[in-house]
């Protein structure tokens, strides 16, 4: 009883779970896995299913984008505008520390008219004259929930599956389940709207937790080094690049073959990885071969670097290049006070863009094959923060109920999914009876954010209650041990 | 493929005996079984436990069979269960996605056959007293390689032949201090190996052992446990000057501060009798958790929170459990019920803390003031300025009896109350703005769009809760001035919860700082303060006032900074009031957010006076005597006093009119703003300093804030039951008894955790290969009786760190070659069975300083403030946060500091870094990744840190001969010369490079031309930018990157 195999055996479930470092005479190609290249799932038998999504673009809409003003008409808080949420409605719902000492909750009426648009109905608010066009593509979901009331809570928490930092975020988690659709990029690419102040947006939002760094986002930006450190120094050019590789190459090998560590081999191959991407990612980056239509599809602002329309153009391009997660942001929805004009400029940055992306990728063929995500991390308050005046109102965080949108990968297209009530401020189910759903209280009607992130990873063929890693003893996931595939959102 | 490897063993193995529980058993039922059948019995399935044999056994399963029998597998459902294959009814269910093989049924079924005995798990046994040394053999040269030995010799592996005695040399540098060993230091090492070997290496590790880069270097894996960083890691990431903890940790560590200490004076430095500054500074370790400024945070739930954070690194630490697991539910796995969590939680949660902070000027309480002896000197004498300074207005107080008779007998009977800075009746108000009817009274007030009302003979403001009326220009006080504030009010519609009434505050919902004055469903409460509540002086009357009726209140200060100081008046006559909090340091009006102007009724995002009516605002710049008082609430009482030429008016001639008198307390206030601005330059440290009563504790349903509490969810302060007990000194068990608990010299954990640790900094991987979990579901040790040796041996050292290092590094396991074996390839890739030396990937910050030190440019400034190093892009602090304080690059040596010492941003933290699979350091982590990534060579090759270094090196090694060059900046970064086909690649690559920068001398001017330092110009540029690239093509070697 004390041979090696008993021995091992004891520990593998550990043992092999963490990659012991270093499996002697692998070949060299086999250990592209140690990057985020081309590779394998490090997790058997995922896909579990096949996949309707291959890839995700997520339009993260950093700050908290007003549900009223943009996508859930509420003719009642005009009607009552000014007078107090009844305390009814309200309930033992919590308010931020910003608006729970006011002496008064004043409803606040939109300022921008709705209508419907396209076949399935849609409704949209003045501020989204693009979105009409892409009404029949949308799953708009009013439905949604959260559980924090604050920003960095809530978008961690949306990114990673909880509030508390140190898990991998939702990027890492199907980079890490499914691997790489490319061997020049990685899977897992990271775009924000450049100068648009607002919530800030943090490391950890893409972030591998405690997955391998490899599976973390990387950051694209716009400009010269899209990627940090991608150039080389001034005075080093491509072909010296290349004999310095070359010479490492000879070296490393001698080491090889007196230390026998395939990690040397693995090495060397991150180098060549990181070779090709020199040229990859500007190759990527590069709008200037897109066509003036193109340009004109997705707005005057997308010739502009770093703006979100130029972001959302670089999404397609990467998407087409087999990137596997796409992650936008753009910040600035965090409309506490001056909702009205502020709330226009934000729109006006994303509307057209938020459509060409669909409309783009639609007429590539692509769309069937690629989730696309609108929304932020929480709602905003049926009531004004600060005085209700004629001309302005403000809205405070409201985790309880708003709207998203998703588009393509599987998902059933135009159609409005779950309602609030009139207020705007709670859940109703399908028979317009308020409900308060949690977590521990799946209800059919309303989708918990790990209701959205079940969701999602069953796009891309993953059961979310299967793709887990084991840290500290404990089998960790996205979804926690909560969250339900919303299968009336499923094409 | 891993797993059909293994498959391919596992099928030839062959129990030779009946199964361990705890070696093979209890690995199988806690992975597969516990999550629905272990001690987390609220939410058990089926109401089964099968972590307890008497649970187990005395099951029975709803087909009336036993769960388990005992001896025989037939009768036990558990067997049959697993055998199963129907969706319905087989164990582990389909949906768990869990499985049991062939080979892990057949353990389990020999165990129940075998009687299913239950262990105790290991890591909760006690330590034993003494583990004997399995064998004798002259390879052996530390016990540590006995058991190593005897472990390879069942296997029939032989140990690796010594690794070249530089390659150790090497090893040892990187492991003690994270450098590489200096030229020098390599040349003595190798003239004294050709004469005693052994005292070679003995000197050397000494050498090592004595260098302050060994406390640096050990520094860096404690300050990931203890989640230190520069920044509060939430939303707008302000930086906290926590550092001091940091240069305390490298000093303990050069110390040699004995284990057992160092966990002390962490937990409990501030319980320790006379507990010295570095004791208490200690204590900040439950004090780095990230903290948020975020606008709307709700206090409570972050109190909840960062309680929390303290229990889990506790935790993680010094138990190796992960307690977060019982935050919610019992623990899954551990015998840790919920309960046990929160009684843990009692230890932590009792301090002075606010839960949030508002701005990085204000220290988060409860603080530690770090003087330096300047400061220390100079605030002294500020104290003792303030001493004398009393003493002289008591001595001039008590000389004024004389002339205040004299006075008295000649005074006239106006009652003079002077001092008056500003009167405000509301009677006169024009174009929204309020008069100032003091004479020669500044400023005037903003009626702010609030409406007045009829009141007497006059109008009273009427308040909304919304809004505000301000008056900028009064009352700028401080701590040090006494001052006046006198009002009438009417709180017509009782709020149930605290309501500003007057406020003098900066800041926002998140903290205010200043003075204000708020009504507490009736109860007035006067408070002046930097933090609130750890930082500031507060009085709350003990009865409330009526409901809906008038009063004349007023406040009066002293300028003592205490409590003692304010007084309440509620028409005209002083009330009983309780001290709310009595300790205040540096100032407490600073300017954080928002104008900070004296206001009625409102303060930004808090609740205001809603219904409230207030009239007849005065404000002196004198704390008012009792007569005054009453004279300024309408009864006359000094008007009174004085027609009677009553003696009782001393205090008031001696306050008001004797220039003597006031000519004294002017200078004391004087001689107190000098202690503020002391104070103001020190240094603040958040500590652990615990409330008088301990603060009261709830088990919290599903962890909320917010959960439900009563009696029954009240727990005391405890250690994990499944633990041996803890002894209290007193009634009440505080951090101290913990400590002492976790320090006792049978714990079962404290010594194994850190050892098996510390075993990691040297192997790359700990005798336990889960250093963050001893639980059940932890791996089990690869030696069991090497990590109790090892422990029991600490302990019996005197918990000395330091010795542990010296016997491991000299230990024959650690000599070994660290190559690869290809027999041992496919057997034990891991090398878990020690039968070679260790290998891996240096850590960021090794692999920085190595470029550091072996180029000259280290500087080797130690502690201090964080430094900035070089940053690509723009300022990637600022780039997706506009809330963050700007980046700013450090200049000069500051760029080539150890990187212990890099400024570490939480949400941003140097790239260059998280490549290398450094932390975030927002929560505690005791073991980091090793990664290869195509990241690691961008980095390595193009960042201008590497590339500015390698040009370093390339001057520090310049030599007319490029194969001496090259051999020279090799040993420095590799620690060996090269070999001689390595030379003449190295020797190609230069030539090819030279030849390239001759025909574009641009190209190397611009090579030259990264990093802040300058080249020397004596050296012809295109030599040496061919230098520097071989030089960068050295440092991106395995051979330097590397540890071997």
């Amino acid at each position: 009883m004390s041979t090696l195999d008993d021995f091992l055996r004891l520990n593998r479930r550990h043992f092999f779970r963490a990659g012991a470092t270093g499996i002697g005479g692998l070949a060299l190609s086999s250990l592209l896995d140690r990057s985020f290249g081309a590779a394998p799932s490090p997790v058997p038998a995922l896909p579990n299913f096949a996949p309707k999504a291959k890839r995700v673009i997520y339009l993260f809409q950093s700050g908290g984008p007003a549900q009223h003003d943009l996508f859930d008409p509420k003719p009642l808080l005009r009607e009552k505008n000014g007078e107090q949420l009844p305390a009814g409605v309200r309930g033992d719902q919590r308010l931020t520390g910003m608006s729970a000492h006011q002496s008064s909750l004043p409803l606040a009426g939109s300022h921008f008219e709705f209508s419907q648009a396209g076949e399935s109905g849609a409704w949209f608010s003045e501020l989204l004259p693009h979105h009409r066009e892409i009404a029949d593509e949308l799953c708009i979901i009013r439905s949604m929930y959260t559980e924090a009331i604050n920003h960095d809570p809530a978008i961690t928490f949306f990114q990673t599956g909880s509030q508390i930092a140190g898990r991998p975020s939702m990027g890492s988690w199907i980079s890490y389940g499914l691997g790489s659709l490319n061997d020049n990029l990685p899977s897992f690419i990271v775009l924000v709207s450049a100068g648009q102040g607002g919530q800030p947006l943090y490391a950890r939002l893409w972030g591998s937790g405690f997955l391998d760094s490899k599976y973390q986002g990387v950051r694209f930006r716009s400009g010269k080094d899209p990627v940090l450190y991608l150039s080389n120094p001034e005075g080093i050019c491509r072909s010296s690049r290349r004999s310095t590789l070359d010479a490492l190459q000879l070296l490393e090998k001698q080491q090889f073959d007196r230390e026998l560590d395939p990690e040397i081999e693995s090495r060397i191959a991150q180098y060549e990885m990181a070779y090709r991407m020199q040229t990859s990612v500007p190759d990527a980056t590069d709008l200037s071969s897109e066509p003036d239509e193109v340009f004109e599809l997705y707005g005057e602002d997308s010739r502009k670097p770093g703006t979100f329309a130029a972001n959302c153009l670089q999404a397609r391009r990467l998407a087409e290049r087999g990137v596997r997660f796409i992650q936008l942001y753009h910040q600035g929805w965090d409309q506490h006070g001056n909702l009205p004009s502020a709330i226009r400029g934000q729109a006006k940055e994303t509307d057209q863009a938020s459509a060409a992306l669909i409309q783009d990728l639609k007429r590539r063929g692509m769309l069937e094959d690629t989730l696309v995500v609108w929304g932020g991390e929480f709602g905003r308050t049926a009531y004004s923060q600060g005085p209700l005046t004629k001309n302005n109102y403000g809205r405070d965080h409201h985790p309880r109920c708003f709207t998203i949108w998703m588009a393509g990968g599987g998902v059933k297209p135009g159609i409005t999914f779950g309602a609030t009530d009139d207020y705007g401020y709670r859940i109703v189910d399908r028979d317009g009876v308020p409900i308060s759903p949690t977590k521990h209280h799946y209800h059919p009607d309303a989708v918990h954010v790990h209701d959205l992130q079940a969701t999602i990873l069953h796009l891309m063929g993953i059961d979310h209650t299967a793709l887990t890693h084991r840290y500290q003893g404990r089998r960790f996931r996205l979804t926690d041990v909560h969250g339900q595939v919303v299968k009336e959102l499923l094409a | 493929m891993a797993r059909s490897f293994l498959a391919a063993f596992l099928i030839s193995s062959v129990f030779a005996e009946a199964p361990s529980y705890n070696r093979d058993v209890r690995p199988l039922l806690s992975d597969t079984c516990f999550q629905c059948h272990g001690p987390d019995e609220a939410n058990n399935k089926a109401d089964l436990r099968l972590d307890r044999a008497e649970d187990a056994y005395a099951a029975v399963a709803g087909s009336g069979r036993k769960v388990l029998v005992p001896g025989d597998p037939e009768a036990s459902e558990m067997w049959r269960r697993i055998q199963s294959d129907d969706p319905d009814e087989m164990m582990p269910p389909p949906d768990s996605h869990l499985a049991l093989d062939e080979a892990d049924r057949e353990v389990l079924r020999r165990w129940i056959e075998s009687g299913a005995e239950y262990e105790k798990h290991w890591a909760f046994t006690p330590l034993p007293e003494a583990v004997p040394e399995p064998i004798a053999d002259p390879w052996v040269l530390d016990p540590i390689d006995a058991f190593v030995l005897a472990r390879l010799k069942r296997e029939d592996i032989e140990p690796s032949a010594e690794a070249d005695p530089l390659r150790w040399l090497r090893r040892a540098s990187f492991d003690l201090t994270g450098l590489p060993p200096s030229p020098a230091a390599i040349e003595a090492f190798r003239k004294r190996l050709a004469g005693d070997p052994d005292a070679a290496r003995t000197e050397a590790v000494d050498a090592l052992l004595a260098s302050p880069a060994y406390g640096e270097h050990q520094a860096v894996a404690w300050l990931d446990a203890a989640r230190y960083a520069d920044s509060y890691g939430y939303q707008s990431d302000q930086l906290n000057g926590q550092w001091p903890y940091r240069d305390w940790v490298v000093r303990a560590f050069n110390d040699n501060l004995p284990y057992d200490e160092f966990v002390t004076w962490q937990l409990a430095g501030d319980l320790l009798p006379d507990a010295t500054r570095d004791q208490r500074l200690a204590t900040a370790f439950n004090r780095l958790h990230r903290l948020t400024n975020e606008g709307g945070s709700i206090r409570e739930e972050w109190l909840a929170e960062n309680a929390a954070d303290r229990v889990h690194t506790f935790g993680t630490t010094f138990l190796a459990l992960t307690l977060e697991c019982s935050r919610c539910h019992d623990h899954k796995y551990d015998p840790i019920p919920a309960r046990d969590y929160y009684a843990l939680t009692a230890f932590f949660n009792s301090i002075d803390e606010n839960g949030l902070y508002d701005h990085p000027a204000k220290v988060p309480s409860p603080t530690l003031l770090l003087p330096t002896p300047a400061q220390e000197t100079q605030l002294e004498a500020a104290r003792r300025a303030v001493a004398a300074a009393e003493n002289e207005h008591r001595a001039t107080l008590a000389a004024a009896g004389e002339r205040f008779a004299t006075w008295l007998a000649s005074a006239g009977t106006g009652p003079a109350i002077p001092d008056l800075e500003a009167r405000y009746s509301f009677d006169t108000i024009k174009g929204g703005a309020i008069p100032n009817e003091a004479p020669g009274g500044k400023g005037s007030g903003k009626l702010g769009g609030l409406a007045t009302e009829a009141h007497g003979d006059g109008r009273a403001l009427l308040l909304d809760g919304d809004r505000g009326a301000s008056f900028p220009e009064n009352l700028h006080i401080e701590r040090w001035t006494p001052f006046t504030v006198g009002l009438r009010l009417r709180d017509s519609e009782r709020a149930d919860a605290p309501v500003v009434v007057l406020q003098r505050t900066f800041g926002t919902d998140v903290g205010y700082n200043g003075f204000d004055l708020m009504l507490d469903r009736g109860h007035l409460e006067a408070r002046l303060y930097r933090v609130w509540p750890g930082n500031g002086i507060g009085i709350r009357t003990t009865e409330p006032i009526p409901a809906d009726t008038w009063q004349h209140v007023t406040v009066t200060y002293d300028g003592s900074s205490s409590a003692d100081g304010l007084s309440i008046f509620i028409d005209g006559e002083p009330v009983a009031t309780g001290v709310q909090r009595d300790r205040l340091v540096k100032s407490a009006l600073i300017r954080t957010y928002g104008a900070g102007h004296l206001t009625l009724g409102q303060r930004f995002r808090d609740r205001g006076f809603a219904g409230g009516r207030i009239d007849d605002l005065t404000i002196h710049t004198r704390a008012l005597t009792a007569p005054e008082v009453g004279e300024l609430a309408g009864l006359g009482t000094l008007s009174a006093a004085l027609a009677a030429k009553r003696p009782g008016l001393l205090d008031y001639y001696r306050s008001a009119i004797d220039s003597a008198c006031r000519a004294s307390a002017g200078r004391l206030a004087d001689t107190r703003r000098q202690v503020v601005a002391a104070e103001d330059g020190i240094r603040e440290m958040p500590v652990m300093e615990d409330l008088p009563e301990p603060r009261e504790t709830h088990v919290l349903a599903r962890g909320a804030y917010d959960a439900p509490t009563d009696e029954s969810t009240r727990v005391g302060r405890h250690t994990p039951t499944a633990l041996p007990p803890m002894t209290a000194r007193g009634e009440t068990p505080d951090r101290l008894d913990l400590a002492r608990w976790l320090t006792s010299p049978d714990h079962p954990l404290t010594a194994r955790v850190f050892v098996n640790r510390l075993w990691a900094n040297f192997f790359g991987r700990g005798l336990v290969g889960t250093p963050e979990n001893f639980g059940l579901q932890g791996e089990l040790p690869t030696h069991l009786d090497l990590l109790d040796r090892l422990a029991r041996d600490f302990i019996d050292s005197g918990w000395d760190i330091r010795a542990l290092c010296r016997r491991i590094v000299l230990s024959r396991t650690y000599r070994q070659d660290s190559a690869t074996r290809p027999e041992l390839a496919d057997i034990d890739p891991g090398n878990l069975l020690l039968a070679r030396g260790p290998a891996h990937r240096l850590s960021a910050e090794q692999i920085r300083d190595l470029a550091l030190s072996a180029s000259g440019l280290l500087d080797p400034t130690r502690g201090g403030p964080p430094v900035s190093p070089y940053q690509p892009g723009g300022d990637l602090w600022r780039e997706s946060n506009g809330m963050s304080p700007a980046f700013k690059q450090s200049t000069g040596k500051a760029l080539h500091r150890r990187s212990l010492y890099s400024v570490w941003k939480r949400t941003a933290p140097l790239p260059n870094m998280l490549a290398f699979d450094a932390g975030t350091r927002e929560t505690c982590i005791v073991s980091r990744g090793r990664t290869n990534t195509p990241l690691q060579a961008l980095v390595l090759l193009n960042d201008v840190q590497f590339v500015e270094a390698a040009r370093a090196l390339a001057e520090t090694v310049h030599d007319a001969s490029v194969p001496a060059e090259i051999e020279a900046a090799y040993l420095r970064l590799a620690g060996r010369p090269p070999r001689p086909e390595e030379t003449e690649i190295l020797s190609g690559l230069h030539a090819a490079e030279l030849q390239r920068f001759q025909q574009e001398p641009e190209a190397a001017k611009q090579l030259l031309a990264h990093g802040e330092s300058k080249p020397d110009p004596a050296i012809p540029v295109e030599h040496l930018a061919a230098s520097t690239s071989v030089c960068l093509a050295i440092l991106n070697l395995d051979a330097a990157i590397w540890k071997r």
